[in-house]
């Protein structure tokens, strides 16, 4: 059992470990290395919708008081509100508040910017969550059955299916599921939302439709990537021989070996998705009637509410960014090569 | 797969592995199948909304008469019936689909052009400027692009010319990526580097030797990027953007169509049908030729 | 000759693809006994590596099989996927030629020894730890205890082939087919791997089939030499073989004689038109050739 490498090998081991638990300094440079790189891009983010919406016709003032009001009316308002300052001004104020958290306060309803994300943000998370949650939990059984047996029957009706669902506009979707659950069968509401905290039963309820119509897509897609993935570990990698060199059956090769190596990648497409799907929802939200962020964006850019604006934009550009990044970070930290970091020999 | 560009996320195929591998072992022409069958449905489709309005009894879109609205299918002279307002649902359709394919091909195109320019010198000339023009285009993916049509929408106020506008810059930074990707790859093949060794200059470099080469893999996206284009459109259509009616888009029908989805539902259906069948069609297309080009 | 273990007669294996048919091993015969060394030696493309995964049944779908393996009495060709499966790693047992890519990167080495184990006998995980143990401390691999919790990468090229063997021998195979086993590695570490063969295999009783391009390391391992060319046998022996200049043919554009005709240099106009036959033409000497060189002269 002991030779004269082990005790040097020994703490080398133990240290590796230990380093690799801790993600390791090379991964903890690689994330504060992204994370500074992110902040131009969220600045750029933030002027840029800034410039935008101040180039837009009108402004909240107008807004609020509507098309009868006088220009002295309107411009009394706007000096109260502060939107007589110079643009860069503005800009420069909002900023420096929102870096340490303050992101002020509606210039419609008065109403603070942080509260209106908290009590939007979880709706649209739900949401989203509830969409991915219903496309994985369908997509890893359906690709599992269709790479055992490529071009097999099962293969073929999930690959038609999902080539089907993937050209079906989430909207279309949500249009029809309406239609047929809920005024022809009447099984499910069509609109509305029922806090979580109220009844867990009808906030599900009234979920179910609208995670369905972007969780159906998904699930097409997720099936299509990961069978995919799975049929290249399958005819290409060389493991994948000795698994069946050793006499191990078809079904576990596909499950204990080729999904392992494949789930990596399609974690790392999830992530990704995260920052895409938050746009996605604005038309859901709208059609379902759910109170979330797409459909506090829509109202808040009528009334040209642009602190509301800017914190939704920052907000939404924050995730893309995180998510991006832990993309990345997950494949890394995942993948036991480079976890466990370098033979210790 | 971390190195999947994430807009080939958002283009929504997987790579089929096993396409090649049936068309290798089956022949010639069984790969041929998948291209040629989604290619008629294309052109047949485009055929029907471009040209057969031209030359065909086709009633116009807009202007009907409300005594003559809602007619139900297979009326006289109107075979899908009419709409609300009295107009042709069949013309509807037929012009709706046009208005959504120009937009859907002109973004496309456009993406292609500058976006694939863009992406293709990034990785060429790597350094700042590559680092530089990535920065900004992730500026722009991680800008609510929504917040930007819709605004433009507002400011503009809604046309098909502001619609392909807004959805360029969806486009744009996503062939950038797909653009940079490939040229990435095909730099690193010793046939650039002997190019470049015999003192062939930029230009000539990018259109001789580096666009034939990246030009399938922009083409398949372009292909797979129409469906999901004129899917956009019709979500602008939802919150104001879009063709503004009484001119049809797919899009605004459906949008339309969602006021009277419980009394009847068709003003939904028949274009959300027509709509489904022409991006199925695409993708098909667009899948079929991937499979097809990297077999070779 | 049923005292062989093995016995391959006539073997064919004929690829389809794209409407072509690759004939990559053709009237392939040798056999091997209880305990022996055989080394089957070729250039890239001359079919050894395919021969043994036939043996296998590790073939792709495109593959067409004919003629006859027979292993313990058992004909393999033909034979339903479910029962070669048990035949795989308990009977034969193979170890390839690259470790890295060999070994499942996301699973723990113990994890993949114990399904070696587990695959062929219920055994419960604390037994099946403790034999995949004592199967690292067999092929002398340092550190067996750490070794287990690890992942391939974190061992050397030289180690992962020792745990490739180990999972080889985890279901005691009768026969053990070393498909160039120590090609990826450096010549220290190649020596020691050989020995470690060749010391298991008499421990254990096992046969060895080895497949190499290296005709020294077959000459020093080897009971008995088989030579592949274009998948064809052309020369079974003991006797010592040197190196040919040129290269190995294409197996899609085949001629109807000989095909060592380009590099031969005794080559003549039936060569080219006719296929010698393999045949036993010395006691203990096969081979198939119409001008063969004289006693132990190579030209």
């Amino acid at each position: 059992m002991s030779s004269t490498s082990a005790p040097l090998s020994a703490p080398l081991a133990a240290r590796a470990g230990r380093a690799g638990r801790l993600a390791g300094s090379p991964t903890l440079r690689f994330i504060l290395r992204r994370l500074l790189a992110a902040i131009p891009v969220l600045l750029g983010v933030t002027f840029l919708s800034f410039v935008v919406m101040n180039s837009l016709p009108g402004d909240a003032a107008q807004e609020l008081l509507g098309a009868s009001a006088t220009p002295s009316e309107i411009h009394q308002l706007e000096v109260k509100l502060g939107l007589d300052r110079p643009f860069l001004t503005r800009y420069w104020d909002w900023l420096h508040q929102a870096v340490i958290g303050h992101l002020g306060h509606s210039l419609s309803s008065g109403q603070s910017v942080s509260s209106i994300l908290g009590s939007d943000l979880p709706v649209t998370f739900e949401l989203v969550a509830l969409a991915f949650l219903f496309s994985l939990a369908l997509a890893v059984p359906i690709a599992l059955l269709s790479a055992r047996k490529p071009n097999g029957i099962a293969d073929r009706l999930s690959m038609m299916f999902s080539m089907a669902g993937l050209s079906i506009a989430p909207y279309v979707l949500a249009l029809v599921l309406v239609y047929v659950f809920a005024v022809k069968l009447n099984v499910l509401p069509a609109i509305g939302w029922v806090p979580p905290g109220q009844s867990i039963s009808q906030n599900l309820r009234y979920l179910i439709l609208p995670s369905v119509s972007i969780g159906l897509g998904l699930l097409c897609f997720y099936t299509r990537l990961l069978r995919a993935d799975l049929l290249e570990q399958m005819q290409g990698e060389d493991y994948v021989v000795t698994a069946r060199a050793k006499g191990v059956r078809p079904w576990r090769v596909l499950t204990r070996h080729a999904l392992r190596n494949s789930l990596f990648g399609l974690i790392t497409v999830v992530a990704l998705n995260l920052g895409t799907l938050l746009g996605a929802t604005v038309v859901i939200e709208d059609i379902f009637g759910l109170p979330g962020i797409g459909h506090e964006l829509l109202q808040a850019i009528d009334n040209r509410d642009i602190p509301v604006i800017e914190g939704i934009v920052f907000v939404f550009a924050v995730i893309v960014v995180v998510a991006n990044l832990a993309a990345d970070v997950l494949y890394s930290v995942l993948d036991p090569r480079i976890r466990y970091g370098q033979p210790s020999e | 797969m971390a190195n999947l560009p994430s807009d080939l996320v958002v283009a929504g195929v997987a790579p089929s592995v096993d396409e090649a591998a049936a068309a290798k072992a089956g022949g010639r022409w069984r790969g041929s199948v998948g291209v040629i069958v989604p290619g008629v449905m294309v052109l047949f489709i485009i055929g029907l909304c471009f040209i057969w309005p031209i030359i065909g009894p086709v009633p116009p879109p807009t202007g009907g008469s409300i005594l003559n609205a809602s007619l139900p299918a297979f009326s006289p002279g109107h075979f899908l019936g009419t709409d609300p307002v009295g107009n042709d649902e069949w013309s509807r359709i037929l012009y709706g689909g046009r208005a959504s394919l120009e937009i859907a091909f002109a973004v496309q195109g456009i993406g292609m052009l500058l976006g694939g320019l863009l992406g293709a010198v990034a990785a060429y000339l790597g350094g700042w400027r590559d680092a530089t023009i990535m920065r900004l285009l992730d500026v722009v993916i991680a800008f609510p692009a929504f917040v930007l049509a819709v605004a433009i929408a507002q400011g503009l106020g809604p046309s098909e010319v502001h619609t392909i506008w807004a959805l360029c810059f969806f486009s744009v930074p996503a062939f950038a990526r797909i653009s940079r990707a490939a040229t990435l790859r095909v730099r690193e093949q010793t046939f650039i580097t002997a190019a470049r060794l015999s003192g062939t200059r930029f230009p000539r470099m990018l259109l001789g030797h580096i666009a034939p080469n990246i030009l399938p893999q922009l083409v398949t996206f372009g292909l797979l990027g129409i469906g999901i284009t004129m899917i956009l459109e019709g979500a602008l259509s939802f919150v104001g953007l879009g063709v503004p009616p009484p001119a049809p888009s797919w899009g605004n029908m459906i949008a339309q169509g969602q006021s009277t989805l419980s009394a009847d539902p068709r003003y939904v259906l028949l274009p959300s049908a027509a709509l489904f069948i022409t991006v199925v069609s695409f993708n098909l297309l667009g899948d079929g030729l991937r499979a097809r080009w990297s077999n070779q | 000759m049923s005292g062989a273990l093995l016995e391959v007669t006539d073997l064919r294996v004929d690829f389809r693809g794209g409407g072509q048919v690759l004939r990559a091993v053709d009237q392939l015969t040798y056999s091997v006994r209880r305990g022996q060394t055989v080394a089957v030696i070729g250039e890239s493309g001359s079919g050894k590596t395919v021969s043994s995964r036939a043996i296998m049944g590790l073939l792709p779908p495109t593959a067409k099989v004919t003629g006859s393996i027979r292993f313990d009495d058992v004909e393999m060709v033909g034979l339903a996927e479910k029962t070669m499966r048990s035949h795989r790693g308990r009977g034969v047992a193979m170890v390839f030629q690259d470790p890295t890519r060999s070994l499942n990167p996301t699973m723990r080495i113990g994890g993949q020894i114990r399904e070696a184990i587990q695959t062929h006998e219920k055994t419960p995980r604390a037994t099946a730890h403790d034999r995949a143990l004592e199967l690292l401390e067999l092929v002398r691999l340092p550190a067996a205890k750490e070794r287990l919790e690890q992942y391939p990468h974190q061992l050397s090229g030289g180690m992962r082939q020792r745990v490739m063997i180990a999972i080889a021998l985890a279901a005691s195979p009768k026969l053990l087919i070393a498909d160039e086993a120590t090609t990826a590695l450096d010549v220290t570490t190649q020596a020691q791997i050989m020995e470690l063969l060749r010391d298991l295999q008499q421990r254990l009783g096992m046969a060895l089939i080895m497949i190499s391009h290296d005709l020294g390391l077959a000459a020093s391992f080897a009971d008995e030499v088989v030579v592949m060319y274009a998948g064809r046998l052309e020369n079974a022996s003991h006797a010592p073989l040197a190196a040919v200049p040129g290269q190995p043919p294409n197996l899609a554009l085949r001629e109807p004689g000989c095909p060592f005709t380009p590099r031969c240099p005794s080559a003549t106009d039936q060569c080219r038109q006719h296929m010698p036959a393999f045949e036993e033409h010395e006691p203990e000497h096969m081979w198939a050739c119409w001008h063969p060189c004289e006693e132990g002269v190579a030209r």
